[in-house]
C-alpha cells in the first residue's frame, strides 16, 4: 500500500504539469446522437434506418456491391442496424470526408477518406486514429484498460484484429479467433500442435476464454487479476482453499504448467522428480541424483538399500510418476491425513 | 500484420469443412441483397476414421474406428438484415453434432434493447481408449468405490535381484485385468440474457453451469499401517508405499454467473458486477484396495479376509463470490483515469473424509472453515496530448488474505510413522506499479520505455502457522528458531523494458526490443518446510524455490514484415530470454529460451495461394542440487541437472479456386511438428558412478528423449452443384510418433514390484479419415 500511496502522489504531480490543452488529435467524428433518452421514443425504427440508409447512401452511390471488398457486408452486423439509433453510418467511422464526397476537383485524384482503415488506394490512418473511431461509442467495459496495453503500444488498432465490414467477424467467431491471434503470436502455432495442449485449435477453447486483448489489469492480458483466479474459472475443483496448500499451486499455476502446450502432459513445464526439484530438496529420495534410472528400466542390479535388497529399478520414487506416484494430491488435500498431500 | 491461413491444421470437424466451403455461387452473384442477407446452411454427410485412438480423438471425438455422422448447421433471420427497419437478429448454430465434440447455440436480440442467449457445449477428454487403460479394480468408471476380484490375492513384492520381467504379479493375477475406457466428459450449458435501458446504461447476466462426470487417472499409495482384522488374523504384513492407478471419478458441477451493471456517458463509464462461482464434487473420497503384502508372503496367495482398504479425499466443494467495480474519467479529451476494486470471499468447509485408522488421535475440527478474502485495487493515468507522445502512470494491489484457521493435526503417514503437523494458510499481496512513455520520434519510428515495479509479499495470520516447527532443533541447532510459514516472505522486481519499431515504408516495417528484471528475493535461512514433518527433513542449506527466489532476467525480441511484391510476403521474428538465479546456491541456477518463427505467403493470382510457415522453440534449464539430507551448511556433494525442450513446426498451404467454371476449390494443408524434451545429471563430487545405479538405485546421465513428431494432411474439395447446394469432400492424414519413457514404469512385468501396471501405451497412431458432406444453402 505504500507504493500505491507514492503511485498516487505521482500521479497527481503528473497530472499537475500536463496543463497543456486537448489538441485536436483525431480527425472529426460524426457520432450518432445518442441524447439521453432512449431511441425508440424519439423516433420510430423506420424513420432511424431510413434516415441513416440515406447518410450511408452518400457512400453506397459508388462504393456499392461491385466494390472487390464486400463492403455492403456490414449490413449484416450489429453495425448494420440502422433501426437501432446507435448504430453509425459511414461517416460515422470514416469522417466527414467531404473533400473525398466533393470528387477530383483538382485534377489529381479524389483525396482519401478522412479515416482509412486499411491501406488501399491510399494509405491508411494512423493506429490511433482508427482506435479513437471505435472507442467513440466502445468505451469501457472489456476496453477499459485498452489506454497503455500492451496491443495498443505496440502500435494496433481495433481493426487490425476486427473485420467491421465482413458478415462473420474471425476474430469473434470461437472456430476461428485463434488463427487471427496467432498471426501475430506465432509461438502459440507450435504449442498449440504438441501432445499435451488445451483445444485451441479444436475451436474449444479461444484466446479470449482466458485474456482480454484490449487490456486488463492482470498479468499476460489475462481477463482476471490473478493467473490463479483466471485458471479456476473452470478449474474450480483446485480453487481451495484446502486444508493442506501447496504454495506455488496458489500462487500462480504457471509455476508448473504451461497452458498452450507441452511435450509434457499434463501441460507441465517439466516432469517429476525432476520439476520438483526445481523447489525441493527435502526428504528422502529427493535429493539424490535421478539420470536413465526415471526411465523405469528393469535392472540386474540388486541392493536397493533402502528396500530390503529389492530389485533396484524401475523405482517408483523416480519412474512413472514419480514423486506424484505417492504425493498424488499435488493440487492440495482437503484430507486431515493428508499433510503431505498423499491422501 | 502478415496472415498466414490455415496454420492451425485443425482436427475440429466443422472447421475441417465448413471454414473452406467456397459458397462459389455466392462469389459469382453481387446482387445487393446477398450481401445484406445472411446465408444459411444446413450440411450432412458422413465421416470414417479407420483406427482406435483416444489421442487422435482427443477433443473431437473420434476416437473409434467407424462411421461417423457430420452435422452443422447454421440459421439466420431477423427483420434487421437486408438494410431492414427492424431491430431484431436471430441465429441457431450447431457444430459437429454427430460426435462428443458437439456444440449447440441459439441466440435472438432486438438491438439496443435486449439481448437473450442459450448454449450447450460437449467436450470429452479421452484418458484410455478400451485399449489403453488395465487394471484388476472392479468398479465402475466415475465411481468412487474399487475392490479386488475375488481370488486376486496378494501382490509379491519379494526381492528379484536377476529375474527381471517377471516380478510381481502370476499369470493367473495378470489375467484379472481388464480393460476400461476412461474419459472425462464436459458438458457446458449456458445462458446471457442483455437489456439496455437507454444509451447510457445497460445489463448483462451470464450464466455457465458446467456437468462434469467420467474420471481421470491418479496413482494412489497405500498405508501399510491402514491393515483390517482380516489380515492381522492371516498374519500378513502389508508392503509399505505401494502405488496403484485408479480412475479417479471427476463427478463435478461448477456454476458461474456474471451480472454488470454498466454505465456510460460522455466523460464516464462505470460497472459495478458480480461474479459468483459454485463448485461442488458429489463424492467426498475414493476408496481402494490394498493387494501388496511384505515379502515373506507367497506370490499369488489368495487372502481369506478383507483386503485393507485405503482412501483418497476428493476435491473439496468451495464458493467464491466476488464484488467488481471498475471505471473511468476522461479528465482532458487526451487525459484518462481509469480504475478498479473488487472484493472476493472464497469459501470451502466441506466435511473431512473419515479416516479413523489414518487419525488416531482424532480430529481438532471436522471440517477446514476455509476463508480466502481477495481483494484488488488498480489506478491507471494515462495522456495523449499529442500523437507523439503518450504518457501512463498505473499500478495495481492484490491480496489473497487467507484467514483459515490453523489446528494441530495428528495422523499416520503412508510409512506408518506418526506425525504432527500444523496446516499453513498461505497469505500474500503483490504490488505492482509501471511508468511508460511512447515517443514518436519521426514520422515512421516510435520508441517505447517502461519502468514496472512488483513487490510480493507472503505471511501467515496466525501464531501457530507461524511457529509451525514446534521445537527447536537439537542437532541443527539455530535452524528452527526464526522458522515462519514461507521461505521468500518478501521480492521485489524492477524491470526495464524498451521497445522501438520502424515503418520504413508501405511494405516493411521493423521491430525490436529488449527488457532487463531484476527480482531480489527476502530469504528466511531458517525456513522449515511444513509440507513434512520435522523427523522427515527440510529444504538443504541454500535451496531456492526458483519462482521466487533472487533473478536477473534479459528480453530481446526481434521482428520485421515485408511486402515483397503485391503477391509475395515475408515475415520474421525472434526472441530469446535468459535468467539468472543468482542468490540460490542450491536449485535452480539458470533458464534460457529462443524462438524464431518464419511465414511467406504468394498469391498467384486472386484464386491461387501458397503460404508457408517454420517455427522453432528452444528451451533449457540449469539445476544445481546436493546429495544430502538436512544439511545447515554448503554440501560438497552437489550434481547438476539440465533440461532441454525443442519443438519446431512446418507447415504449408495452398487454396486454389475457379476451377470448373468457378465450382471448385481445393484446399491443401499440411503440417509436421516435432517436439523433444531431455534431461541429463552429472555427479559433481567424487567417488561417484554414473555407469551402475548405486545403492539408491539411480543413475546420473541423459534419461531417453521424450519425443513426439505429429504429421498432418488435409485435403479438401468443394464443389458448387447450383447456387444452393455444395458438396466437400476430403481426405484427412494424421500420424503422432510417440515416444514416452514415463510408460515403461506401467507395463507388467517392467512395473517396480510395488506398483500395480496398468499397460498404458505412448499414445502413437496413424489414422486416415474420409469424409463428404453436403451443404444446402439458403436465404
Amino acid at each position: 500500500m505504500y507504493f500505491l500511496k507514492r503511485l498516487a502522489i505521482g500521479a497527481v504531480l503528473i497530472l499537475a504539469s500536463w496543463v497543456a490543452p486537448a489538441s485536436a488529435g483525431s480527425p472529426p467524428i460524426q457520432l450518432p446522437d445518442l441524447g439521453t433518452n432512449h431511441s425508440a421514443s424519439v423516433q420510430s425504427s423506420a424513420a432511424t434506418a431510413a434516415d441513416a440508409l440515406a447518410q450511408d447512401a452518400k457512400c453506397t452511390r459508388c462504393h456499392d456491391e461491385n466494390e472487390a471488398k464486400p463492403i455492403l457486408s456490414i449490413y449484416q452486423t450489429p453495425h448494420g442496424v440502422k433501426g437501432d439509433a446507435r448504430t453509425p453510418t459511414c461517416q460515422s467511422c470514416h469522417g466527414p470526408s467531404e473533400k473525398h464526397l466533393a470528387g477530383d476537383k483538382t485534377g489529381k485524384g479524389i483525396p482519401p477518406p478522412d479515416v482509412m482503415f486499411n491501406k488501399h488506394d491510399y494509405p491508411k490512418s494512423a493506429a490511433s486514429d482508427r482506435s479513437a473511431i471505435c472507442l467513440a461509442c466502445h468505451e469501457g467495459t472489456q476496453r477499459t484498460h485498452w489506454d497503455g496495453s500492451a496491443h495498443q503500444v505496440n502500435g494496433l488498432a481495433c481493426n487490425d484484429c476486427h473485420k467491421v465490414h465482413s458478415a462473420v467477424d474471425p476474430v469473434r467467431d470461437r472456430l476461428t479467433q485463434a488463427e487471427v491471434c496467432m498471426t501475430c503470436h506465432k509461438d502459440r502455432r507450435v504449442d498449440i500442435h504438441k501432445v499435451s495442449h488445451h483445444p485451441i485449435g479444436e475451436g474449444k477453447v479461444t484466446c479470449s476464454d482466458c485474456h482480454n486483448p484490449h487490456g486488463s489489469t492482470g498479468p499476460y492480458l489475462l481477463k482476471k487479476a490473478t493467473v490463479t483466479e483466471t485458471c479456476t474459472t473452470c478449474h474450480a475443483e483446485k480453487r481451495g482453499p484446502f486444508l493442506w496448500e501447496h504454495q506455488p499451486v496458489v500462487e500462480d499455476c504457471t509455476n508448473c504448467h504451461t497452458p498452450h502446450g507441452s511435450n509434457i502432459p499434463p501441460l507441465l513445464k517439466s516432469r517429476a522428480p525432476f520439476l520438483c526439484s526445481e523447489c525441493h530438496d527435502g526428504p528422502h529420495a529427493s535429493p539424490s541424483p535421478f539420470g536413465a534410472g526415471v526411465a523405469g528400466l528393469q535392472s540386474t542390479m540388486s541392493g536397493f538399500a533402502a528396500s530390503g535388497g529389492r530389485a533396484p529399478s524401475p523405482s517408483p520414487v523416480g519412474a512413472g510418476r514419480s514423486c506424484l506416484n505417492c504425493h498424488s494430491m499435488i493440487h492440495g488435500s482437503n484430507s486431515p491425513a493428508g499433510a503431505f498431500l498423499h491422501r | 500484420m502478415k496472415s498466414v491461413n490455415g496454420i492451425l491444421s485443425v482436427k475440429s470437424l466443422a472447421l475441417a469443412i465448413m471454414a473452406i466451403l467456397p459458397l462459389a455461387a455466392l462469389a459469382q452473384d453481387d446482387d445487393v441483397s446477398i450481401l445484406t442477407r445472411p446465408t444459411s446452411f444446413i450440411e450432412f454427410g458422413g465421416l470414417y476414421a479407420d483406427q482406435n485412438s483416444a489421442e487422435f480423438g482427443q477433443y473431437n471425438g473420434l476416437n473409434k474406428s467407424r462411421a461417423y455422422l457430420l452435422g452443422n448447421f447454421s440459421v439466420r433471420g431477423g427483420d434487421a438484415y437486408g438494410q431492414g427497419a427492424g431491430t431484431s437478429l436471430w441465429s441457431i448454430d450447431g457444430t459437429d453434432l454427430g460426435t462428443t465434440s458437439r456444440s449447440l447455440d441459439a441466440t435472438i436480440r432486438n438491438q439496443g434493447k435486449w439481448t437473450f442467449g442459450v448454449s450447450y457445449d460437449q467436450l470429452r477428454h479421452n484418458i484410455g481408449d478400451g485399449d489403453n487403460y488395465e487394471t484388476p479394480l472392479q468398479g465402475s468408471m466415475g465411481g468412487n468405490a474399487f475392490t479386488m476380484p475375488a481370488g486376486f490375492g496378494v501382490v509379491s513384492t519379494a526381492s528379484k535381484p536377476v529375474a527381471y520381467g517377471t516380478q510381481a504379479l502370476t499369470p493367473a493375477q495378470q489375467a484379472l485385468f481388464h480393460k476400461v475406457d476412461v474419459h472425462s466428459d464436459r458438458d457446458n450449458s449456458g445462458f446471457t440474457f442483455g437489456y439496455t435501458f437507454n444509451p447510457q446504461w445497460n445489463v448483462q447476466f451470464d450464466w455457465n453451469h458446467v456437468e462434469q462426470s467420467g474420471a481421470k487417472l491418479m496413482a494412489a499409495a497405500t498405508d501399510k499401517n491402514s491393515t483390517s482384522a482380516g489380515f492381522a488374523l492371516a498374519g500378513y504384513s502389508l508392503g509399505g508405499e505401494s502405488i496403484q492407478f485408479i480412475m479417479n471419478p471427476t463427478d463435478y458441477t461448477t456454476d458461474n454467473v456474471d451480472l454488470a451493471l454498466n454505465w456510460a456517458g460522455a466523460r464516464a463509464f462505470f460497472t459495478a458486477g458480480y461474479f459468483g462461482s459454485r463448485f461442488r464434487d458429489h463424492n467426498q473420497s475414493v476408496s481402494f484396495p490394498n493387494p501388496f503384502t511384505g515379502s515373506n508372503v507367497a506370490n499369488g496367495t489368495v487372502l481369506n479376509g478383507a483386503y485393507a482398504v485405503d482412501a483418497l479425499s476428493t476435491m473439496p466443494n468451495n464458493n467464491f463470490n466476488q464484488a467488481n467495480f471498475s471505471g473511468g474519467y476522461s479528465l482532458t479529451p487526451t487525459t484518462k483515469l481509469v480504475g478498479g476494486y473488487s472484493y472476493g470471499r472464497n469459501t470451502q468447509n466441506a466435511g473431512y473424509v473419515n479416516q479413523d485408522q489414518m487419525a488416531p488421535g482424532g480430529l481438532p475440527v471436522d471440517s477446514l472453515r476455509g476463508r480466502v478474502i481477495v481483494t484488488h485495487y488498480d489506478l491507471k493515468l494515462t495522456n495523449q496530448t499529442t500523437k507523439d507522445l503518450i504518457l501512463s502512470i498505473g499500478g495495481n494491489y492484490n491480496k489473497r488474505d487467507n484467514r483459515t484457521p490453523s489446528y494441530t493435526y495428528d495422523f499416520l503417514n503412508l510409512g506408518s510413522e506418526q506425525q504432527t503437523v500444523v496446516n499453513i494458510p498461505l497469505s500474500y499481496s503483490t504490488t505492482q506499479g509501471a511508468l511508460a512513455a511512447d515517443y514518436r520520434i519521426s514520422g515512421n519510428q516510435r520508441l517505447h520505455a517502461a519502468y514496472e515495479y512488483e513487490k510480493t509479499s507472503r505471511w501467515c495470520n496466525n501464531a501457530l502457522a507461524n511457529n509451525a516447527q514446534g521445537e527447536l532443533s537439537a542437532t541443527n541447532a539455530g535452524y528452527y528458531t526464526t522458522a515462519s510459514c514461507v521461505q521468500i516472505p518478501r521480492n521485489v522486481e524492477n524491470k526495464f523494458v524498451v521497445n522501438y519499431r520502424l515503418d520504413a515504408n508501405d511494405n516493411l516495417d521493423f521491430n525490436a526490443g529488449y527488457s532487463f528484471a531484476d527480482r531480489n528475493a527476502t530469504v528466511n535461512s531458517s525456513f522449515y518446510n511444513p509440507m513434512q514433518g520435522n523427523s522427515e527433513g527440510f529444504e538443504d542449506y541454500g535451496y531456492r524455490a526458483f519462482f521466487d527466489a533472487s533473478r536477473r532476467e534479459h528480453m530481446l525480441k526481434a521482428g520485421a514484415n515485408w511486402q515483397a511484391t503485391q503477391k509475395l510476403s515475408f515475415s520474421l521474428d525472434g526472441r530469446g530470454t535468459y535468467d539468472d538465479y543468482t542468490d540460490s546456491p542450491l536449485g535452480v541456477q539458470q533458464g534460457h529460451s529462443a524462438s524464431l518463427n518464419f511465414d511467406s505467403t504468394f498469391a498467384f493470382s486472386d484464386k491461387a495461394t501458397v503460404s508457408a510457415y517454420a517455427s522453432w522453440q528452444r528451451r533449457t534449464r540449469g539445476l544445481l542440487s546436493a546429495s544430502g539430507h538436512n544439511a545447515v551448511a554448503p554440501l560438497p556433494t552437489t550434481w547438476t541437472n539440465d533440461l532441454a525442450d525443442r519443438g519446431a513446426t512446418v507447415g504449408f498451404t495452398a487454396k486454389r479456386s475457379g476451377l470448373m467454371a468457378g465450382k471448385l476449390q481445393l484446399t491443401a494443408d499440411l503440417s509436421y511438428s516435432l517436439d523433444k524434451t531431455g534431461y541429463v545429471t552429472a555427479l559433481n563430487y567424487t567417488n561417484a558412478s554414473c555407469t551402475a545405479p548405486s545403492s539408491g538405485g539411480y543413475s546420473c546421465g541423459p534419461v531417453p528423449e521424450i519425443r513426439s513428431a505429429l504429421s498432418r494432411a488435409r485435403l479438401t474439395a468443394n464443389y458448387a452443384i447450383d447456387m444452393k447446394s455444395t458438396i466437400a469432400f476430403g481426405y484427412i492424414y494424421e500420424k503422432l510418433d510417440s515416444n514416452d519413457y514415463l510408460y515403461n514404469f506401467y507395463q507388467t512385468g517392467f512395473t517396480s514390484a510395488i506398483a500395480m501396471p496398468t499397460n498404458q501405451q505412448s499414445p502413437s497412431y496413424t489414422e486416415n479419415v474420409l469424409f463428404v458432406a453436403y451443404r444446402y444453402s439458403f436465404r
